[in-house]
């Protein structure tokens, strides 16, 4: 398991990032490297997803240069096979298995159109610790979404999510107006999750929701954004007319979307962004669906340019702590749980179980 | 390989030959991992040796357990071990593990023969802890010859299937792993005799060999060990190997340029020809197959020994 205590860690290893969309994944090797650990991904003939350690246990070829043999990988250097259990099946001249050869495996729960990964210890491996990011594969939901590498701290996206005002900024021809910037909202937290809700009230809606809408007049316009540490954020986001009653719970003469984002630490300075963009309405509309999945594209793409040139700047100023406004409250929350979650894997808690300390027989 | 400047914090006897060491590491452990195993530095004869001993617990952040049996017919590291007090220095490396407990099976058999318990408790609580089915069988030559017996069966209950060969005879292991389905796994660790046995059971029974894990420190032999001589005839070598003394060190220290890796048995590359024998081959490794060791043609030298004299080249 090697969570060696080191205390410069950015990301937690008992969580779960997703690791692949699930039409990624199919009957064939696929090399990822997730929070610093190279893991082979393919599908059994079954469908069941397996993730090994990317490197054979004899001379640490990656396994992904070698090829699966019906459900096993054969190591493309010697033809040492690993079964999705990470053990030696096949060892070349000899008549026994060496009993210690076996390559790593990780944890995988396919769930809400996501395959998730647990990179840290298995045991703790609880899915029901997945977000529930249900609105992804759901009758009432359409949408789809996509993959962009982003080359930052994957806590630099984190940031960003939970803190709308930028939309102002750097997506004002879509979704961001002075509305956002001005706004105010409201944090709370749990242990594992971080909630900000922003309502706008009566504003001149951006272009975006206002094309989307299609009615004239000023709206309601609603962010709830909630972080599931430690690196999943999923937002709630629509408009409905003013006047309709959207803050008082009655969404009907409105729209609503969900957004999920969901950032994989590649390394401590680059991660794969996992986005899905849903909506609850005209659900058959296909020509919808691919519009807000490109619309979403273009505009994380907005993000992508400011977070890279950001991560650039965090580099050239090693020493320099970021300087934090108000507007920073639910960021500095969600860093606050992630922090916690790392910090509670180096101080291992007391593991003692001293009723072994038995007398002598 | 890293080795920590450690100390002993606590020596407590368990039961007869074995003795409970709780070793301090100058720097936190990683996370506990069932099946992982310790290096240690300990000296035979006034040389440095290392052995590997399975971490039964972490008892604290920097703490660990093992546990030692005394074998006299052993290579002299575990009477090392049983001199050692509260407060000694120890050189050891942080935990790894080559014996790591997969969490998806169906079912679970853990079979501990004696002292071999220590790498299987760890694996029996996390198995346990997610309800992962279990069975936990300990065997040993008497209850009072097995460490850590009483809190065992309190914590597993009936889970932990006891047998001691002096109150029940030799146990039937056909009987004990019939009710295994076939996508059940088995982990086991003792004496290499009961290995051997469920190793040739479980092949026989036509199981998947994956699905067998097992640890081998190149423990104790059927045979206790003895001196006995070795002719390298290639290199004009004749010289006795001592009881304490493996053959690999002994070729080694001759001159013999033996090449090696895992020394516990495994990996096969100190395996020397056999070219005449005057007595028995006493096998101890898993590299090489019942066939291969009835053959008797070659011989694992870091674990394996000799009743008597015997012949060999070296590659």
């Amino acid at each position: 398991m090697n969570l060696s205590p080191a205390t410069d860690r950015t990301f937690p290893m008992n969580s779960w990032y997703v690791a692949a969309w699930d039409y990624e994944l199919e009957h064939k090797l696929l090399a990822r490297k997730i929070c610093d650990q190279p893991v082979v991904l393919y599908r059994c003939k079954d469908g069941t997803p397996v993730a090994l350690e990317d490197a054979c246990w004899h001379r640490l070829l990656p396994l992904s240069a070698g090829s699966l043999v019906n459900d096993e990988v054969r190591c493309g250097y010697h033809g040492l096979v690993f079964n999705p259990q990470g053990r030696c099946t096949h060892m070349p001249s000899q008549e026994t298995l060496n009993p210690s050869a076996c390559v790593k495996t990780y944890p995988l729960v396919e769930r809400h159109r996501f395959v998730w990964i647990w990179m840290g210890e298995a045991a703790k491996a609880d899915p029901d610790l997945i977000p529930d990011v249900f609105q992804n594969h759901h009758p009432q939901w359409s949408g789809d979404g996509g993959i962009t590498d982003l080359a930052c701290d994957y806590r630099l996206l984190v940031d960003n999510l939970m803190d709308l005002t930028h939309e102002t900024y750097v997506h004002g021809s879509s979704i961001g107006n002075d509305a956002v910037a001005e706004a105010p909202f409201t944090v709370r937290h749990t242990d594992d999750n971080v909630f900000l809700t922003r309502w706008m009230l009566d504003i001149d809606p951006p272009p975006f929701f206002k094309k989307q809408l299609g009615k004239p007049g000023n709206v309601d316009r609603w962010q709830m954004i909630t972080f599931h540490s430690a690196a999943t954020v999923t937002i709630d986001v629509g408009v409905a007319p003013t006047g309709t009653g959207a803050p008082e719970g009655d969404r009907s003469a409105g729209l609503s979307g969900f957004v999920i984002h969901s950032a994989t630490p590649v390394n401590a300075t680059s991660c794969r962004y996992f986005w899905a963009f849903l909506r609850n309405y005209k659900l058959a509309d296909q020509r919808l669906t691919t519009e807000w999945r490109e619309a979403a594209r273009r505009i994380f793409g907005e993000d992508k340019s400011v977070l890279e040139l950001q991560q650039k700047a965090v580099e050239q100023y090693p020493d320099r702590e970021f300087y934090f406004l108000n507007i920073d409250g639910g960021a500095m929350w969600a860093r606050r749980l992630i922090d916690r979650q790392i910090a509670a894997e180096i101080a291992q808690p007391d593991t003692a179980k001293l009723i072994l300390r038995q007398a002598a027989g | 390989m890293h080795f920590h400047d450690a100390s002993i914090t606590a020596v407590v006897p368990l039961c007869e030959d074995v003795r409970r060491i709780e070793i301090e590491f100058p720097v936190s452990l990683p996370v506990f991992d069932p099946g992982s195993h310790l290096d240690l530095k300990i000296y035979v004869g006034g040389r440095s040796e290392i052995r590997s001993y399975s971490v039964v617990e972490h008892s604290a952040p920097r703490r660990l357990v093992i546990a030692v049996r005394r074998l006299p017919q052993s290579r002299g590291g575990s009477l090392y071990m049983h001199q050692l007090q509260a407060g000694d220095r120890l050189e050891a490396t942080l935990p790894s593990n080559h014996f790591t407990l997969g969490l998806d099976a169906e079912e679970v058999l853990l079979i501990a023969g004696g002292i071999g318990v220590t790498p299987l408790i760890g694996m029996a609580r996390q198995l346990k802890a997610l309800n992962i089915p279990l069975c936990f069988a300990y065997l040993g030559r008497s209850r009072a010859a097995m460490p850590f017996l009483d809190s065992l069966s309190e914590e597993f209950a009936e889970q932990l299937l006891v047998w001691a060969d002096e109150e029940r005879g030799v146990i039937d292991l056909h009987a004990l792993l019939a009710p295994l389905s076939s996508a059940g796994e088995v982990y086991m660790c003792g004496p290499v005799p009961m290995m051997d046995a469920v190793r040739s059971l479980w092949r026989a029974q036509q199981r998947a060999a994956a699905r067998l894990r097992f640890e081998t420190f190149g423990g104790a032999g059927v045979i206790p060990a003895q001196s006995f001589r070795v002719q390298v005839p290639a290199r004009g070598l004749d010289f006795m190997v001592p009881a304490n003394r493996s053959l690999l060190d002994a070729l080694d220290e001759a001159g013999a340029e033996p090449l090696y890796s895992c020394r516990r048995g495994e990996c096969g590359l100190c395996a020397v020809e056999v070219l005449a024998l005057d007595g028995e081959l006493d096998h101890r490794d898993v590299f090489f197959s019942e066939r291969q060791k009835q053959e008797g043609q070659h011989l694992c030298a870091c674990v394996s020994r000799v009743v008597g004299s015997i012949t060999v080249e070296l590659p």
